[in-house]
């Protein structure tokens, strides 16, 4: 009984409990969608913050070992740098390019010899699908479009020429299986084929890196490896582009943050209103009950008991409808792009934004009816207005 | 059971200007008898129900219940007391909007287990029926006229059985008819179980059945 009380003691009519239940919802939901949008951009925002390639030659034509060797670049670099930056040299080789059906770009479809801790610490939380590739096996992750281009799953063998030699030959069509499938929001890999290149080295020959990607944490590391690589290059003439992409990265990272902030922040206003649109005539209820002799205690479990069953009943509901529109988003991406993707998923984003709301919303209302069931006096239930 | 008042004095506080409303009341109320109190508006027959109901604080003064001082107990004692000692109808009803008539009437005394569910809910329709409001009792506030209002209003009252009723103005802006059935239900009510029952009315319809008349 004691729930149907609090409900209709705070909402009087069934129909306004129910319209609370469907704004919040939709409240939430819009939050939780943002969140998993926000989710979405930091992870597409997982670049090397400087990327240096080895140069090209001057034709221009796409070979497979597309940029020339810079063997020494990222030894130097982890050298002088020490822990204020991650080095890793990677080894490349081009496969082809295409057009992305979604933005009309074109997609570099690349394989990529990496070191194992460049595996283990940037990749490790970007599986979606399978597992890393294991020590001394012959097996590689894909990015997602490489995934449908070459249309493999998880445990496949991979019936394309996969080599980091110079050139690839026949011999090395279908050495690896396919481990894993990076997430679709890794935008970076989503034409690679990563493996293992101490793994290859081990097997096959000794190999040069052509690529040396650095990540930093701050702004001064950024600007004290950028210098260094700079200041490489000015005697290395081996050494190509540089690209950095730190800026850009803490841009999209900031906007992303600030657009979520922004958004949470509207809604527990807009709801923390419409519960106090809800609060209006509880002085008096207060003052009924307190003059039928109801006991402090019993009146604000009355009011805030029904306050947070309905706003617990809404944020699980809220997961739902978050739930269900990410089926409906991703399916009509998959629709779209004509393969299966999965790009919007429930995280713990959403529940922990949920649960920080359920408790910041509840917190308020309580302190609020704590504070006016204090300020109430029995006598106003003999008020004659 | 008696309730004493003794040299109750109250005023009130308007535009920073005291006004004296009660000045040396002091009277004894017993079981079995009906008190009328009687005035014009604003001579403070709400406001001395209200400090016997223990809803108001007194400015000076004493109410004893069978000679215990509960007139300087604290609120949650006073809340208790209200709770097993009064009922209270209020002029203006006060039923809460979102419960039905039922639900109104046994909601203290099931929410504080006064009572089980069960058999609040058998004495509230039992009363229902003396009150003849039995066939609305799943209907909510807003579909009851005002004198089927006012006696679920009395029905949520009576429902513990209490030792001391209080009827503020239980009957202005009713009709005859409500106003016949509800002065008869006190005036049974009141002798048959002994209790005791404080009235503030300008209806000369009390004037018949009390036991004592007390002019402010």
């Amino acid at each position: 009984m004691k729930f149907k009380i609090f409900t209709k003691i705070l909402f009087e009519k069934k129909r306004i409990l129910i319209l609370y239940i469907l704004i919040i919802v939709f409240a939430l939901t819009f939050l939780n969608m943002r969140l998993i949008s926000m989710d979405n951009d930091l992870k597409q925002s997982n670049v090397p913050d400087i990327v240096v390639k080895g140069k090209m030659d001057e034709d221009g034509v796409l070979k497979y070992k597309y940029y020339n060797d810079i063997p020494e670049l990222a030894s130097q670099l982890s050298e002088r740098l020490g822990s204020q930056a991650k080095v890793y040299g990677i080894v490349t080789r081009s496969m082809m390019t295409d057009k992305d059906p979604l933005t009309n770009n074109y997609i570099e479809y690349t394989i990529y010899g990496v070191p194992n801790d460049f595996l283990e610490t940037e990749l490790n939380g970007e599986i979606a699908e399978g597992n890393l590739p294991k020590e001394d096996k012959n097996q590689a992750i894909m990015g997602n479009y490489a995934k449908n281009y070459y249309n493999v799953n998880a445990e496949d063998k991979i019936e394309i020429p996969i080599t980091l030699k110079n050139d690839w030959q026949e011999s090395d069509i279908g050495l690896y299986t396919l481990s894993g499938v990076l997430s679709n929001n890794l935008e970076y890999f989503k034409g690679a084929i990563i493996l293992s290149k101490d793994t290859f080295k081990n097997k096959y020959q000794n190999i040069d890196d052509n690529i040396v990607y650095v990540y930093v944490d701050n702004k001064e590391a950024y600007e004290r490896a950028l210098a260094a690589v700079q200041e490489i290059k000015m005697n290395d003439s081996t050494i190509g582009t540089i690209t950095m992409n730190f800026y850009a990265k803490q841009y999209t990272i900031r906007n992303a943050f600030i657009g979520c902030i922004s958004i949470a922040l509207i809604s527990v206003v807009f709801i923390l209103l419409l519960i106090a649109y809800l609060m209006k005539g509880t002085t008096v209820k207060i003052g009924i009950l307190k003059a039928l002799g109801l006991p402090n205690r019993t009146i604000i479990l009355t009011f805030n008991g029904g306050l947070f069953i309905t706003l617990l009943l809404s944020s699980f509901l809220s997961l739902i409808t978050t739930y269900i529109t990410t089926i409906l988003f991703n399916q009509s991406l998959s629709n779209f792009l004509g393969y299966k993707v999965m790009e919007y998923n429930v995280n713990s984003y959403c529940v922990f934004a949920d649960v920080v709301f359920v408790f910041l919303c509840f917190l308020i209302s309580y302190m609020h009816i704590y504070r006016i069931n204090n300020r109430t006096l029995p006598k106003e239930a003999m008020a004659k207005n | 059971m008696i309730v004493k008042a003794e040299n109750i004095f109250k005023s009130y506080k308007k535009n920073k200007i005291t006004l004296p409303v009660i000045k040396d009341f002091n009277y004894e109320f017993k079981d079995n008898h009906i008190y009328l109190i009687k005035g014009f508006s604003g001579k403070g027959k709400t406001t001395i129900l209200s400090i016997l109901a223990l809803l108001d604080k007194e400015d000076s003064g004493k109410i004893y219940y069978n000679d215990k001082l509960v007139s300087d107990m604290d609120s949650e004692e006073k809340c208790r007391v209200r709770r097993e000692e009064i009922g209270i109808v209020f002029q203006k009803y006060n039923l809460l909007q979102g419960l039905t008539v039922l639900e109104n009437i046994i909601l203290v005394d099931v929410s504080t287990q006064n009572l089980k569910k069960e058999e609040a809910t058998l004495k509230a329709i039992e009363i229902l029926r003396m009150l003849q409001v039995e066939e609305k009792k799943d209907c909510y506030p807003h579909e009851l006229s005002g004198g089927e209002q006012q006696r679920v209003g009395i029905a949520r009252a009576i429902l513990k059985n209490p030792r001391i009723c209080i009827f503020d103005e239980p009957v202005s802006n009713l009709d005859d008819k409500n106003i016949d059935i509800i002065v008869k239900f006190i005036n049974n009510y009141c002798h048959q179980k002994d209790r005791m029952a404080i009235i503030s009315s300008h209806s000369e319809h009390f004037d018949e059945i009390a036991d004592n008349i007390i002019n402010l």
